[in-house]
């Protein structure tokens, strides 16, 4: 299964593997695991047009999905 | 020219005035007037080749006790790179198990071409099974038994991920083993070579395990993802292969990537291709001739695409059936220190 790819508002990279997907947050510089569930959430939102036709409401629910914290990876 | 086929003396006395050797893509101009770390890096190293001195070198470090006091009483040894000590001092029998330490950090903190990850990478058919996994999860006792059971040796520590060409490259150096895997490796290979076990170090016994000639001999050969695999050591457990989902698995490559902040994005994307083209597992295992078997079905799957399909099916299945009646892993929160 290939990971369907977008960037989003020019600032999240998703990969999105359908049971589950990921998030860069390009500002944040955190990764986030979104669960299959908040996944769908975020799909609907993506399947309205929101990203071209209300970003606004777009940014407001990523703000909602993702967690404060994230992986940063580790420090040698 | 290997460093075997070199006279011992002369390997010595080259080793006191600084010996290059090729390691994978680097190049280390090695320096060390300490008799037992000599004689680890002709027994560790004998298949690597030997460089040139005029050649560029990527990392020149010495390791050497220090000139006070403490080169006599209680003797230590120093690990130095382009003459800056990065860290404090070890007892001298501990030199060699330093010296691995040292070019791991020498590297995770440099080589910023590749995408790093804590993680062992062998390979066989052309395909390459990644393992992150933090200490103590039995990733180097799994990693050195493959290594003599068929699969090809690229790194027991690190894996190089190329950034652009999303290829594994090899790194091929001694395996690192600890307290009771030493007596299992020497027991599972016995042709395998296993230096002296250092005692008493950080990670308690220590001693290297020498990566087969054949695997140094190839380690200009990059290699294909191929899978993804998460393996835990849990005593008395079958050997079990379940299932990981892949946005799982890139979170945990994060958590074991030492330079993904570095990297940022085209880091994200490298490690999201890199799980794209993998089959990804949690692999739990308690005997080593169980877990062989199960990774030769693994790789058989690659060999013939239709028999290899059902073998997987056949893996995941077991998999899926033994897991209703046990609790699955809880996946780590955080990131994983290494």
């Amino acid at each position: 299964m290939t990971a369907h790819h977008q960037t989003l508002l020019g600032r999240y990279d998703v990969l999105d593997w359908g049971d589950g997907c990921v998030i860069y947050d390009r500002s944040g510089f955190l990764t986030h695991l979104l669960d299959p569930a908040t996944a769908a959430l975020l799909r609907d939102s993506l399947a309205l047009g929101d990203e071209v036709q209300a970003p606004y409401r777009l940014q407001t629910l990523l703000d909602e999905l993702l967690p404060l914290t994230g992986s940063l990876g580790v420090s040698p | 020219m290997e460093l075997h086929q070199l006279d011992p003396a002369i390997a010595r006395q080259r080793l006191a005035a600084g010996l290059r050797l090729r390691s994978g893509p680097f190049v280390v101009a090695l320096r060390s007037d300490i008799p037992a770390l000599s004689q680890q890096v002709l027994q560790q190293y004998a298949h690597h080749t030997v460089v040139d001195d005029d050649g560029f070198c990527d990392f020149h470090v010495h390791v050497t006790p220090p000139a006070n006091l403490r080169r006599w009483w209680r003797p230590q040894a120093r690990f130095l790179l382009d003459g800056d000590e990065p860290f404090t001092p070890l007892p001298l029998h501990h030199a060699f198990p330093m010296l691995e330490w040292g070019l791991n950090w020498c590297i995770s903190t440099q080589a910023h071409q590749y995408v790093i990850l804590h993680a062992a990478v062998l390979e066989r058919g052309g395909r390459t099974v990644v393992m992150p996994a933090p200490s103590g999860s039995g990733k180097s006792t799994l990693c050195a038994a493959l290594a003599h059971r068929g699969w090809r040796l690229l790194s027991d520590e690190l894996a190089l991920l190329g950034l652009n060409d999303g290829l594994l490259w090899p790194l091929t150096r001694p395996i690192s083993l600890k307290n009771r895997s030493i007596g299992l490796i020497r027991d599972f290979a016995p042709d395998a070579l296993i230096g002296t076990p250092v005692p008493d170090t950080i990670k308690g016994a220590v001693a290297h395990c020498a990566p087969p000639a054949a695997a140094v001999r190839a380690a200009q050969t990059p290699a294909r993802p191929g899978w993804v695999v998460l393996p835990r050591y849990t005593p008395d457990a079958p050997a079990l292969l379940s299932p990981l989902p892949k946005a799982q698995a890139v979170m945990e490559l994060i958590d074991a990537c030492f330079n993904y902040s570095i990297h940022r994005h085209q880091g994200f994307a490298a490690l999201g291709r890199l799980v794209d083209s993998s089959d990804c597992h949690r692999f739990e295992y308690s005997q080593l001739d169980e877990a062989m078997a199960i990774f030769d079905r693994l790789a058989g799957t690659d060999a013939d695409a239709d028999a290899g399909a059902d073998a997987e099916v056949a893996v995941e299945a077991e998999a899926e059936a033994n897991e209703k009646t046990r609790a699955p892993p809880a996946r780590a929160a955080g990131n994983a220190a290494p």
